[in-house]
């Protein structure tokens, strides 16, 4: 361990031998797997169980890990090697991250670079390196306000669709901030539980709207009388038809712009012709035939547009594995020193994940190498460059665990 | 000790077929058959949630819903992209099918069930395959067979059957008066399709007004054995019509002009050689 790592630690120990409230325990404890993942030499201590939470606080005090992780799945013997477990369910969980998300601001605070050779960049890093074509990149992110607002109107979209669309009942939903850059939803349900692997492919791929065609939705041309119509979804109906169908006000709207629907290679006639429309009569029943000179194709693409605004940007991954370990609320993340933590479903909108994940008190004495600016408990700093200076704790934690600091002495 | 592995792997390909065979015998059943039978054989033999939705969205009609759970434990295995959750229209937890999507998912559930409950490893010798294939058939017409509420003739293929005459059938034992022509078309229906004179006769015995003997005669000179000597074939469906006698009509009967030429087409499709499941 490195004195960054030394003082993170300590730091860490410290909130844990001092806290025994504010764990999250979640339902049938006993039946899961946890994970400990090490400050020294990031050595994963995985396959534990704990027959009550009051072993588990104990092993995290005794371990003091960077980061916390209990299973997704329940399990007969959850200690067992992964082929005898025995497993029973897993609940369906959906991540949120910024990592997934394509944010403006990227560019402004991500930075990557080529592990093979040493290329750099801006903003999030690319699947293989453009110079070399290794894919061994490093990302080096930083903790924003912007990027993780997106992800919490990811995380208000993922919920209307579960709720509306797969009928998942609003108190088996748990939200969860990551103490990092993004939100997990987690979904307490004994029916949905016992999906394997390709149900819930069916099911990111519909919060996704991935593979969507609006064709299958019945967007249809027909010929009545020798003049062509087409038809289509309707507003209000359930589902991706409605809401896709909405999804068009966004695109032709007044956010039209927003959307990019204006810049130079989609401001055809077409698209022209279309933002002229009088909004209201144009949602009119016969809307998808009443445009003179739209085909079938011009509303497809428009619709698929439509369904990738309304569609929750979540990482499949995550969702499709049934044997995944992830955070355990009521701990520190080693990213970051936040605590990952429950959001009350009602109070997510307001929530800020800058000032109530906060655990430490007091002040530090750290020299930054260098920061941008940024706010923490409703505190402005920075932006840092070579310099020492005395901040909250919660700021000083952040930027070494960032990497963005040092101890001093 | 390796004729023993071949054996059963053999018996396994074995077993794969005619899981499949009996499930799409199920599906080319169920297609044709009522929404409420439908939905009772899906809620009742299979457990399913399923909600009659009647609704029309665009052009396509979504005679079901159905819970989100039972649609993806069938609709997994299929690979059209018409299957794929963000393909359907999705409400509350229910996915909205038509019946003849319904037919397919339970040709699914049928498939499964089949190869789960044969793959059970035997408690004594194995059983010949044959032995086996008839359990799982007696299984399979258990589910899907015609409900024994009344008795059928003794027809080749009574599944064939279209549904006025079954719905004749119905009323008889149900002791409701059944006017002339019905009776005619179902008598001659009957023999046409090679029911014996007697077998014939018992199908009237439930009816309020049945002589033996006035039957007897009636059936005979229908057959041809009577009379002008003429065999009388059914009558057509236009002719059913105006009579009142023909009942709810599904989509094989939109396809031919006479109950018999239904009887032959669905006899065809049962028994496997019929065309092949309409490409969508
Ligand atoms: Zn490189
Ligand atoms: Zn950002």
């Amino acid at each position: 361990m490195n004195p960054t790592e030394q003082l993170i630690r300590q730091k860490f120990q410290q909130y844990y031998l001092t806290h025994s409230k504010g764990y999250y325990a979640p339902p049938n404890p006993a039946e899961r797997e946890y994970g400990f993942l090490l400050f020294k030499e990031k050595f994963m201590v995985r396959h534990r169980s704990f027959k009550d939470p009051a072993q588990l606080i104990a092993a995290i005090r005794e371990l003091v890990p960077a980061h916390v992780y209990f299973s997704t799945a329940y399990y007969g013997d959850p200690t067992a090697s992964m082929d005898e477990k025995g497993w029973k369910r897993a609940d369906l969980v959906f991540d949120i991250d910024a990592d997934h998300l394509d944010t403006p601001c990227k560019p402004k605070h991500d930075t990557w670079k080529c592990k093979a050779c040493a290329a750099t960049g801006k903003g999030g890093a690319p699947k293989i390196c453009p110079k070399c074509k290794n894919d061994r990149l490093e990302e080096q992110t930083w903790l924003c306000k912007e990027c993780l607002q997106r992800a919490k109107e990811e995380t208000s979209k993922l919920l209307e669709i579960l709720y509306s669309d797969l009928g998942i009942n609003p108190p088996d939903t748990h939200i969860f901030f990551s103490g990092h850059r993004g939100y997990h939803v987690h979904v307490y349900s004994k029916e949905l539980g016992l999906f394997e692997e390709e149900a819930r492919r069916e099911i990111a791929n519909y919060v996704l709207g991935q593979g969507l065609d609006p064709e299958l939705h019945e967007l249809e041309e027909h010929s009545v009388g020798g003049t062509t119509i087409i038809e289509g979804p309707q507003l209000g109906q359930p589902g991706w038809r409605g809401r896709m169908t909405a999804g068009i006000h966004d695109v032709l709207g007044a956010e039209g712009e927003q959307y990019g629907l204006s810049s130079a290679q989609t401001r055809t006639a077409q698209t022209r012709t279309l933002m002229a429309q009088d909004r209201d009569a144009f949602f009119g029943r016969q809307f998808w035939s009443s445009v003179k000179g739209i085909g079938l194709s011009t509303w497809k693409i428009l619709l698929l547009r439509a369904v990738q605004e309304r569609a929750a940007n979540i990482d499949s991954v995550v969702t499709t594995d049934v044997h995944r370990l992830i955070r355990l609320p009521g701990t520190l993340n080693g990213h970051t020193g936040l605590m990952a933590m429950e959001v009350q479903k009602e109070k997510l909108d307001g929530y800020d994940p800058f000032s109530e994940s906060l655990v430490f008190q007091g002040t530090m004495k750290v020299k930054v190498k260098d920061a941008p600016r940024f706010e923490l408990g409703n505190q402005q700093f920075g932006p840092f460059q070579n310099q020492e200076t005395e901040l909250p704790s919660s700021a000083a934690m952040l930027l070494l665990c960032k990497r963005r600091a040092e101890p001093i002495g | 000790m390796s004729n023993l592995i071949l054996g059963f792997i053999g018996e396994e390909r074995a077993r794969r077929r005619f899981a499949l065979a009996e499930a799409k015998r199920a599906y080319d059943l169920l297609r044709q058959e009522s929404p409420e039978k439908i939905e009772h054989i899906a809620s009742s033999t299979f457990g399913w949630r399923i909600k009659k939705l009647e609704t029309k969205l665009v052009r396509r009609f979504y005679d079901f819903s159905v819970s989100m759970t039972d649609y993806l434990r069938n609709s997994v295995h299929l690979r059209e992209p018409r299957w794929s959750l963000p393909n359907r229209v999705l409400d509350h937890g229910f996915v909205y099918v038509t019946r003849e999507e319904v037919a397919r998912l339970i040709e699914e559930e049928v498939r499964v069930r089949i190869l789960e409950r044969s793959s059970r490893p035997p408690g004594d010798i194995p059983r010949q395959l044959g032995s086996r294939v008839d359990r799982a058939r007696g299984l399979v017409i258990k589910w899907l067979g015609v409900p024994t509420k009344y008795e059928l003739p003794r027809v080749p293929v009574p599944e064939a059957m279209p549904p006025c005459v079954r719905h004749l059938i119905e009323n008889l034992n149900e002791g409701k008066n059944v006017q002339h022509m019905g009776r005619f078309t179902l008598a001659s229906f009957l023999l046409n399709i090679g029911t014996g004179e007697d077998e014939v006769v018992k199908m009237f015995k439930p009816a309020t007004d049945f002589s033996e003997r006035m039957t007897r005669y009636q059936v005979e000179h229908i057959g041809g054995r009577r009379g002008g000597r003429t065999k009388y074939t059914c009558p057509m469906c236009t002719t059913l019509k105006t009579h009142g006698v023909c009942y709810k009509p599904d989509e094989l009967c939109e396809t031919i002009r006479n109950p018999l030429s239904y009887y032959k087409a669905k006899s065809r499709i049962l028994t496997n050689r019929g065309p092949k499941r309409e490409p969508n």
